[in-house]
């Protein structure tokens, strides 16, 4: 008999495994699937345009090269959200961390305009990763000191950095005099993208082992499971949210200055915009795993690669692929094939 | 020199949608969900308003249009709040996440025309003008002339005040709010009453969203332009009393009344545009900062008596 019990156990669990791994992928499908009613209610064809799409993301080398490009900030912001999402802090002022730093960034070149470029390099990314973690503490430390909820305060935030960065970006010493579009003058200090990649990946490998394999991320997985009984087990619960909430700044921080330097080469007034949202996404599809948030990031960077091409040869506009992110976000929270299997058990309980 | 009279009556104008917004919140807050979508369902709720009046050719059609389509919203979100066990925040974000993209990708198809639709200027609000409030100074003038949302805005937030303390159903929002198990077990249908509470927060929504888009008569990309979060700072402020959140939104509006007329007067605009967003920072951390403090003064005083009698105890000991 226990023989019996232990053999009938054993496949669940994997069942139960290959379920959690396979639900974020049937999320994905879905969100595709309402997106695609929703473009057929208004007069368009879904499939033409999932095909132009995918051709547009994954059809061609400048296609591919695009998605990489737009894949890795997202996985850097997923990572932000993430760490801050284990132990049951919510991050969400990306954006504006992004545009703080992004104005750190700028100003660099205006504090030390004689050093070399690449001394001015690697400064302009520590104050990137400085300006956008400190910014990140400030919603952390009022909610542990007064209990104030952290998103409606990162939200307000988000906003006042934004107007902020339109001011700097129209009078100051970063404006750039004479254009329609708000911009900062042109950044010399570059960074090369194979070098952006090999970072990001760097940073990839170094998460992973950090959460899995030593104390400082263990104490965050039982902060996240159970703070009580982390508190119990003396694990000071304030300092490492607190520290949390510095890194997950810092991850913004970064991120911003891949795309300031590697990229546009100069800080835009909207540069950011909708990127928070973007790593939030891919970090709820991949459920805080880092292959999940790689697979998360990926569709999420192939989505936004694939929309110009989109908008020229459909008549289906690229604003769609914002549409179909927001069903992604929505369906990626709900395990859905548990909740089949767990009803499917319940009917076989009553009847 | 600024006219006071204008900017008062403007600050009430532009007070209107926030305190819809704020009723809406209120009854998410009240069962218990704290409702960070009242962004996207507002949205929701211009969008549709424009939508209807375009397509009924009168006003009556667009709120109710808006109305309908925010409940719809509000039920939907509930559902997957209450049967699929959604995280509310998530949830909300999401939701505020497909408002944003749809109403900018349905503007194409439906209208023709991206980023902003302006309807035609037949198709405005009708503002109600009322002879006896003249002779008022003053207040006259201030509350005058405004639309007919406007003055709902301004009235219903004692009619939530009597629901909630003055009757049945009231007492039982109440109750779910303060703890659901209790009301569960004084046999109260929990589950019945937060989606009636939801369902009002969509229609509170709905017609804050028509004020918002018909009273400018147009759909802006992104109009609601925070107002959902003010109005949570606003109720986190007012521990979600009705009237309360009445008056916190019309200092509110006056902020922004002040940004709108100081605007053109030289001042820079992005500086001048944080003033709600600081406000409702400041609204959001300043009593729970307050409380704080006086806490750790009592906390401290209290230990130092605690010191004074251990000493005393102590030295009797010795003797």
């Amino acid at each position: 008999m226990g023989e019996n019990v232990m053999e009938r156990k054993l496949p669940e669990v994997s069942l139960k495994k290959l379920l959690g791994g396979l639900s974020p992928v049937v999320a994905v499908l879905i969100a595709f699937a309402v997106a695609g009613l929703v473009v057929l209610a208004s007069g368009g064809n879904p499939l033409e345009a999932y095909r132009a799409l995918a051709k547009g993301a994954l059809g061609s080398w400048v296609g591919v090269k695009n998605t990489i490009r737009y894949t890795l900030p997202i996985i850097l912001l997923a990572f932000s959200f993430s760490i801050c999402n284990r132990c049951g802090y919510f991050n969400i002022g990306q954006e504006g961390q992004m545009y703080f730093a992004a104005l750190g960034i700028a100003f660099v070149p205006q504090v030390i305009p004689n050093a070399p470029l690449w001394v001015q390099a690697v400064v302009m990314v520590a104050a990137g990763a400085l300006f956008g973690g400190l910014i990140s503490l400030l919603p952390a430390v009022f909610k542990f000191l007064f209990g104030v909820n952290e998103v409606v305060i990162a939200i307000l935030m988000n906003y006042i950095i934004l107007l902020l960065t339109d001011y700097l970006l129209n009078n100051g010493p970063i404006a750039k005099a004479d254009t329609t579009v708000p911009m900062s003058v042109n950044l010399a200090p570059s960074l090369n993208t194979t070098l952006i990649l090999i970072a990001v990946v760097a940073i990839i490998i170094a998460y992973a082992l950090c959460i899995r394999g030593t104390v400082p991320g263990y104490e965050l997985r039982m902060i996240g499971h159970n703070p009580k009984f982390a508190k119990a087990c003396g694990v000071k619960t304030i300092r490492i949210v607190l520290v949390v909430a510095l890194l997950g700044g810092v991850f913004s921080g970064l991120t911003a200055a891949g795309e300031v330097m590697g990229v546009y080469h100069k800080v835009y007034n909207n540069f950011a915009v909708d990127m928070g949202f973007n790593g939030m996404t891919a970090a709820l599809i991949g459920k805080d795993s880092t292959l999940g948030i790689i697979f998360g990031s990926l569709i999420l960077g192939a989505l936004q690669s694939g929309a110009v091409t989109l908008s020229v040869e459909t008549s289906v506009q690229a604003e769609m692929v914002q549409v179909v992110k927001g069903f992604v976000m929505l369906f990626a929270t709900i395990n859905i094939l548990r909740y089949l299997l767990q009803s499917r058990r319940k009917e076989g309980k009553t009847a | 020199m600024i006219n006071v009279e204008q900017l008062l009556n403007l600050s009430v104008r532009l007070a209107a949608p926030v305190i819809l917004i704020c009723l809406g919140g209120l009854f998410s807050i009240k069962v218990d969900i704290f409702n960070l979508a009242l962004e996207g369902f507002t949205l929701f709720g211009c969008f549709a308003a424009v939508v209807g009046t375009y397509m009924t050719q009168s006003v009556m059609g667009g709120i109710l249009f808006a109305v309908l389509l925010t409940l719809l919203v509000a039920l939907v979100y509930a559902l997957f709040v209450f049967e699929l066990d959604v995280d509310p925040i998530i949830c909300a974000l999401a939701c505020t996440t497909i408002a944003t993209g749809l109403t900018r990708y349905l503007l194409v198809p439906i209208f023709g025309a991206s980023g902003r639709f302006i309807l035609p200027s037949e198709l405005a609000l009708p503002t109600i003008h009322f002879a006896f409030l003249e002779k008022i100074p003053l207040i006259g003038p201030v509350l005058n002339d405004h639309s007919v949302l406007v003055y709902l805005a301004l009235l219903l937030p004692f009619a939530v005040h009597v629901f909630l303390y003055r009757t049945n159903m009231g007492l039982s929002v109440r109750a779910i709010g303060k703890n659901a198990d209790a009301a569960l077990s004084a046999g109260i249908g929990i589950k019945r009453i937060r989606y009636f509470a939801l369902a009002l927060n969509g229609v509170f929504c709905g017609l804050a969203g028509a004020q918002l888009a018909l009273s400018l008569n147009m759909f802006n990309v992104g109009m609601t332009d925070g107002r959902g979060f003010t109005a949570i700072a606003v109720l986190v402020l007012t521990g979600a009393e009705p009237v309360l959140s009445l008056l916190a939104c019309l200092m509110f509006g006056f902020s922004d009344a002040l940004v709108l007329t100081l605007s053109g007067r030289g001042y820079p605009v992005q500086i001048l545009s944080m003033l709600p967003y600081v406000l409702a920072l400041i609204v959001v951390i300043a009593p729970l900062l307050i409380k704080s403090l006086v806490k750790w003064l009592r906390k401290r005083s209290a230990e130092k008596k605690l010191i004074v009698m251990g000493s005393d105890v102590t030295a009797g000991d010795r003797q």
